[in-house]
């Protein structure tokens, strides 16, 4: 079972080192010898790659690329390369031949749940590469060419939209009301993880999938600097203390030691979709607690115990505080006295024992 | 030794006859008490040092966090089961007229503690001679009188909280909520350490004092621990031996009846 990893270096893993990727300012330094081993590897895959379809073409089965596909020149120095079969398009060993990474790999990739997606289908703008500086579109993936955050965020928005046109945060709840894509909201990745990583909810246990969530929210919710950057102008953002009062909660201790019935802030907040704890959140606890009324509902909001927000739970805690520390500290003092006399009169006892004869 | 000579207060009970303190009740509600209240606390750390890695493991051994609410719950039920069958027994006797109020505090137990500050530090030589409930007994018992009706209390309030706000203000929860969590801290380190002590780990009696299985002490384990009571038993046993010797009969054995 795979667990989404929340932080991952966003860097593309290039496979290919020599000339073209020279500039590349994310290459890792690489000794003649792994570039060499690097380079035979990607002739063999290239020679995998063309050679099958080659042939196919040869044989008179329609193997052409689409005329606007220019061929990487740097590869064979040819105009045109002949398509792997049947659609280049949605062969992802072309992608991969430059691209690799352990997530990228058919067997991992399959397990995702985008295993039946292939990689233009989310990156629609590119094909070779050096990937040519087409005009991609509003509906363009990310781009390596010109791409200011504010633009990748909103692109990346925008590639996950045409398959999941009903899956997108509603308007005007939580987060929604500011999307596509200001700044410090969160995209679609900051909920859902790395794009490559997706999984299918169903193949996560109740527990993980709420505690992967929960990293997700938090990773904002917990930090008053991300919080402060996606605040509305002018407008007051909920600092980390709410994270805190949840971790500190019933609910967020169960979850924390593994229970698969214990809420995580999607339970209460939803995903996508509005809910009104405010005026609505007894709706929201019957799912779990049936007699839920509105008086629950403020057991449940992230007030912490200090005087002004929970007055009778700190005094309560107050209460029991001192009442725990002077009790306990009598106590222990009564037996400490206790040990040191039982002490002094077995010395005694043995002194008296053993009288100076035996010396 | 703080432990008298035999015979240095008139004539003694023979030092090995077995004296019945406890009843088969008192030992079943102190054994009922003892197993959930030790299941009460493994099943409920975890919840306060959930961030420990020992917790998740406990955890872990009771099946998983559902699992370790289930037992917690079981045991609580045990406990309050314990505490009524308890109050049911001293309703009992106290029908039958036989029920001695000898765990209810009195100047006494002042007296004692101060003597017993002065043996501590070294001012008198002996204990006091302590009553049938010696005055760190007597806190022992109200102590778990206290505890038990907090935490049934408040732990039936965390059972039920949506019922508790819907009857009562939810402030009513709060306290609930972190009376069971503190109240339980109290009670654990007031058994793990002064109870444990008293009954165990104390020199005098070290590994432990196996009344509580057999409800039966030495009389000179007795006169050592309950002096004052050790007293009323020797002053009972001549009363019954002049009073047998009157009618010409041996006298039998004084046997002590073994209620609160
Ligand atoms: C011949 C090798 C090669 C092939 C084949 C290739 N790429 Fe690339 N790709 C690169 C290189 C090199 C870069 C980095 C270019 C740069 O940063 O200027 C890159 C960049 C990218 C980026 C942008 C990364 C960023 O941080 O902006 C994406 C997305 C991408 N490629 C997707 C694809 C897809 C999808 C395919 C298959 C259709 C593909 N690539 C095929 C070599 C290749
Ligand atoms: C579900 C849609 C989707 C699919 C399918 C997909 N990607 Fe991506 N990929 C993305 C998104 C979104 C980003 C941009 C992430 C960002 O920068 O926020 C991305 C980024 C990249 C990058 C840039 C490096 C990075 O990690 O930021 C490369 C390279 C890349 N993808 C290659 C591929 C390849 C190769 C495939 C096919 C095996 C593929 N992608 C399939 C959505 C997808
Ligand atoms: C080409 C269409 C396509 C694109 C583009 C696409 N997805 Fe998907 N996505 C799918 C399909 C198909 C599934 C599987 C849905 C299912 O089985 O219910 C899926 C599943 C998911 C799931 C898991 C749903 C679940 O059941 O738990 C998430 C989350 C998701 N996609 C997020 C994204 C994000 C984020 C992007 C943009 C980076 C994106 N998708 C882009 C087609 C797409
Ligand atoms: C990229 C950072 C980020 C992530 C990730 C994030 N949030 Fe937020 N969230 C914010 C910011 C910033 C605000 C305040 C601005 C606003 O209301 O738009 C906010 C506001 C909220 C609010 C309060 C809305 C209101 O009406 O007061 C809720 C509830 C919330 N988020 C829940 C969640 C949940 C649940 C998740 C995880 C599924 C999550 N957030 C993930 C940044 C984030
Ligand atoms: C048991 C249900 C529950 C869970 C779980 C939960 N919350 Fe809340 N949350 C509430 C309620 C109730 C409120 C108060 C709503 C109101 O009155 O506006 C609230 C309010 C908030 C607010 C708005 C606070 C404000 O001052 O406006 C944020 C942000 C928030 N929650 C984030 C989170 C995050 C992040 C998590 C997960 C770590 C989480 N919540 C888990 C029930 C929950
Ligand atoms: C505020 C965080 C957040 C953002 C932003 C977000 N999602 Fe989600 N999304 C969720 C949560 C939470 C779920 C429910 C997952 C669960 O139950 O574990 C979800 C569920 C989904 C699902 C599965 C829906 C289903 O019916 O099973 C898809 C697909 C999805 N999101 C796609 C997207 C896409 C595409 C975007 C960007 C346009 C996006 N999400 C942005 C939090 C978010
Ligand atoms: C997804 C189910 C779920 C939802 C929704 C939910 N809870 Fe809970 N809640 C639980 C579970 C599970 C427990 C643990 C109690 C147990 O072990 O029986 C719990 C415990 C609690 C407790 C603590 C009881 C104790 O042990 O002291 C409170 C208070 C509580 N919930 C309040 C709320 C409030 C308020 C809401 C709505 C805003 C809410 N819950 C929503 C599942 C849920």
């Amino acid at each position: 079972m795979r667990v989404q990893r929340p932080e991952r270096p966003r860097r593309p893993v290039l496979a290919s080192q020599g000339a073209l990727v020279a500039s590349n300012p994310f290459s890792p330094p690489a000794t003649p010898l792994t570039r060499a081993a690097r380079l035979l590897g990607r002739i063999v895959m290239f020679g995998l790659l063309v050679g099958p379809a080659s042939a196919a073409g040869e044989g008179g089965r329609p193997g052409k690329l689409p005329a606007d596909l220019t061929a990487p020149d740097v590869l064979t120095g040819s105009e045109a390369i002949p398509a792997p079969a049947p659609d280049p398009l949605r062969d992802t060993r072309w992608c991969r031949l430059c691209h690799d990474g352990a997530h990228l790999e058919p067997t991992n990739w399959k397990k995702t749940a985008h295993g039946e997606q292939v990689c233009r289908d989310c990156h629609s703008g590119y094909h070779f590469n050096p990937h040519l500086p087409v005009d991609l579109g509003p509906e363009a993936a990310t781009t390596n060419e010109g791409a200011t955050p504010e633009k990748r965020r909103a692109a990346a928005w925008q590639t996950c939209q045409p398959c999941h046109e009903d899956d997108v945060p509603a308007a005007g709840v939580k987060h929604g009301d500011r999307l596509p894509g200001a700044e410090g909201t969160p995209t679609c990745r900051d909920c859902h993880g790395e794009p490559h990583e997706i999984v299918q909810a169903e193949t996560l246990s109740a527990t993980d999938r709420r505690r992967s969530m929960n990293q997700r929210c938090t990773a904002c919710h917990a930090s008053e600097e991300r919080m402060q950057k996606g605040a509305k102008p002018g407008a007051e953002v909920p600092g980390p203390e709410t994270v805190a009062a949840y971790d500190h909660s019933v609910h967020g201790r169960k979850l924390d030691l593994g229970s698969e019935r214990a809420p995580g802030c999607v339970d209460c907040h939803g995903g996508h979709e509005h809910k009104d704890l405010k005026n609505d959140g007894a709706t929201v606890c019957r799912e779990c607690h049936s007699s839920a009324d509105a008086d629950f509902v403020t057991l449940g909001d992230h007030r912490p115990f200090t005087r002004e927000a929970r007055p009778v739970s700190f005094f309560t805690l107050k209460f029991f505080g001192w009442l725990t520390f002077l009790t306990i500290f009598a106590l222990s003092l009564h037996v400490l006295l206790d040990v040191w006399r039982s002490v002094r009169v077995i010395l005694a006892r043995r002194r008296s024992e053993t009288p100076g004869g035996e010396s | 030794m703080s432990k008298h000579a035999p015979g240095e207060r008139g004539p003694a009970l023979d030092p090995h006859m077995q004296i019945q303190r406890f009843d088969l009740h008192q030992r079943l509600q102190h054994g009922l008490m003892a197993s959930s209240f030790i299941t009460l606390v493994l099943t409920g750390w975890p919840l306060t040092t959930h961030g420990v890695g020992t917790s998740q493991s406990l955890v872990g051994f009771f099946g998983g966090m559902e699992g370790c609410a289930l037992v917690h719950r079981i045991a609580g039920v045990v406990m309050l089961v314990a505490a009524v069958y308890h109050l049911m027994y001293l309703g009992l006797l106290a029908r039958r007229r036989r029920l001695r109020l000898t765990m209810l505090p009195g100047p006494k137990d002042a007296v004692d503690l101060l003597g017993n500050l002065s043996y501590f530090l070294g001012k008198v030589k002996h204990r006091p001679r302590f009553p049938r409930y010696a005055y760190f007994e007597k806190f022992d018992y109200w102590a778990v009188f206290w505890g038990v009706a907090i935490m049934v209390g408040s732990g039936l309030i965390r059972w039920y909280p949506d019922l508790t706000t819907s009857i009562f203000p939810p402030f009513v929860y709060e306290v609930g909520l972190h009376a069971h969590a503190d109240e339980a801290l109290l009670a654990a380190l007031a058994i793990f350490v002064w109870h444990f002590y008293n009954v165990h780990l104390r020199p005098q009696i070290f590994p432990m004092s196996w009344v509580f299985i057999t409800g039966r002490m030495s009389a000179a384990e007795l006169e050592e621990e309950h002096g004052a009571e050790y007293d009323e038993l020797v002053a009972e046993h001549q009363r019954r031996q002049r009073a047998a010797a009157e009618a010409g009969k041996d006298a039998a054995a004084p046997k002590p009846g073994g209620e609160a």
